[in-house]
């Protein structure tokens, strides 16, 4: 162990062995040639992604998907966050609003699918609201959490120090919730992933669910595991991301 | 240097759900004193801190700050917790900042040389042992020039050597200011060395005011131990035995 904790080289390279470990069985898996029809082998998956990547195809997909993943998050987080901290400070909004959450919360994201194609197509807007839906809940409830389990002992210094509202927000309520807040964001990245794939899946006409679909249509087994991959990817991407967010704003946590 | 300001309580009295916790105080603290207030918990000595603190309201009577009725928080008077209070996500010298408006870097610095903690100016609270933590919150609490000082038991967790050493710089600080302290306690001696004069409360009330008349700093010695005793005797002499009456030696 203490050499591993040495090393920073060895920290880099070991969560990387049991994916590669993966690959190694698939490919030992597919050195039967008619295996493959079913489960294609790595070396057709890479040639597949090196040839859309040459038509600037596979590029094309995963721009648009990462665009409306992203959107999606970005709305659906801004009205959780908001709506948590209103719901948070305010006990009257509170009782306003909390039990409309509570009962859309359990409305599972991809159960409103077909009310969102009826009204919007399958355009644009209606993955994006799906994953803002989806991503919404987890901000909001930490989000709340994190203002309400602020140390009370913290806020009476603050009024001991003559702290006004704005001063007790900025320096005590929100830096005592951020690390509350960010486990929702990293939460909801998970989410926001699932959702977009479930939706991209059932009705789309671009981005990565699309390009899944159509090659299931045509047996091309390499493009669907293909996609497969590059939800792998992009999930593990916005998590190092959430990560790397995480360790900067919480620098003064012992971690 | 600031004065300290004189404090008068009038008659407070206090009730939590029915119960009296503080009845019929009276108290006169003349301008740069330091006293202490000692008894049983729960004899209502922190709820007295609170009042003076405005951080709660009394149901009768008045408290005076400098001859002014105490009405909601007072910049002018600080309060010390018995625990740091200090935000975790702020470096050393941020939190000291708190304590005043001054922008101005070099006090922050000032206050923290003088509490011995200048060299710890830039890392978070974490890193800290349990009295440097303290010493922070006392920069914190010193820095704004206070002309009162509440301390609400807040070397109760400390171990008995940095509690020697916090008391003298506490001590120390309040030669040099001579701000009006107040210090909650339950460590008779502590009082014995701090204070000028001691107020025994029990059950709410007032039951003696003691004064000590050692010379400052002061170590231990037989007249410490005089006064200490005299002290609990008064404040156990309800509830028990005096000890000293059944071992005759």
């Amino acid at each position: 162990m203490k050499y591993i904790k040495k090393h920073q080289a060895l920290r880099m390279i070991i969560p990387w062995l049991v994916p590669l470990l993966l690959i190694f069985f698939w490919y030992e898996a597919t050195l039967h040639p008619s295996d493959t029809l079913l489960l294609p082998s790595p070396s057709e998956v890479v040639d597949r992604a090196i040839a859309m990547l040459k038509t600037g195809e596979l590029q094309n997909y995963i721009f648009v998907s990462t665009k409306r993943a992203f959107m999606g998050f970005f709305i659906g987080g801004l009205i959780g966050f908001v709506l948590g901290l209103i719901n948070g400070l305010s006990v009257t909004i509170n009782l306003f609003f909390n039990t409309t959450v509570q009962m859309l919360r359990n409305i599972p994201a991809l159960a409103i699918i077909p009310l969102m194609i009826i009204w919007f197509g399958i355009g644009e807007e209606m993955k994006v609201i799906l994953v803002a839906f989806g991503v919404f809940f987890p901000i909001y409830a930490n989000t709340y959490h994190g203002i309400k389990s602020v140390d009370q002992d913290l806020l009476e210094m603050g009024s001991v120090y003559g702290f006004s509202r704005f001063s007790m927000f900025k320096n005590i309520i929100f830096p005592s919730a951020l690390s509350s807040i960010l486990v929702g964001v990293r939460l909801s990245l998970g989410i926001m992933w699932l959702v977009l794939i479930a939706a991209e899946t059932v009705a789309t006409d671009a981005g990565i669910g699309y390009m899944a679909m159509t090659a299931r249509g045509l047996m091309q087994m390499d493009k669907v595991v293909l996609s497969i991959i590059l939800y792998a990817l992009l999930g593990k991407l916005s998590d190092v991301l959430a990560s790397i967010v995480e360790k900067r704003c919480l620098r003064w946590k012992k971690i | 240097m600031t004065e300290g300001f004189s404090l008068a309580i009038h008659s407070i009295e206090k009730n939590f759900d029915q119960v009296k916790v503080l009845k019929k105080i009276e108290m006169t603290i003349r301008a740069g004193e330091f006293v202490a207030i000692v008894g049983h918990s729960g004899s209502g000595k922190s709820t007295l801190l609170r009042l003076i603190a405005g951080l709660e309201e009394s149901d009768e009577g008045e408290i005076l700050i400098d001859q002014k009725k105490v009405q909601g928080i007072n910049p002018q008077v600080r309060y010390l917790f018995q625990e740091p209070r200090l935000l975790p996500w702020k470096t050393v010298a941020a939190n000291v900042q708190l304590g005043t408006e001054e922008q101005d870097s070099r006090v922050v610095l000032d206050t923290l040389e003088k509490i011995g903690l200048a060299d710890k100016k830039d890392i978070y609270p974490d890193k800290l042992s349990g009295g440097q933590k303290q010493r922070v919150s006392l920069a914190r609490a010193l820095i704004g020039q206070p002309r009162i000082l509440l301390l609400d038991e807040p070397l109760g967790a400390l171990d008995a050597l940095t509690r020697m050493e916090m008391q003298n710089l506490i001590e120390s600080i309040w030669v040099e200011q001579r701000f009006t302290a107040v210090l909650v306690t339950h460590d008779v001696e502590e009082a014995v060395t701090l204070a000028d004069r001691v107020f025994i409360i029990e059950d709410g009330i007032v039951i003696e005011v003691v004064e000590i008349t050692l010379s400052r700093p002061r170590i231990v010695s037989n007249d410490k131990t005089y006064f200490t005793n005299a002290i609990l005797k008064k404040i156990l002499r309800k509830n028990q035995p005096d000890p000293a009456e059944d071992y005759v030696i």
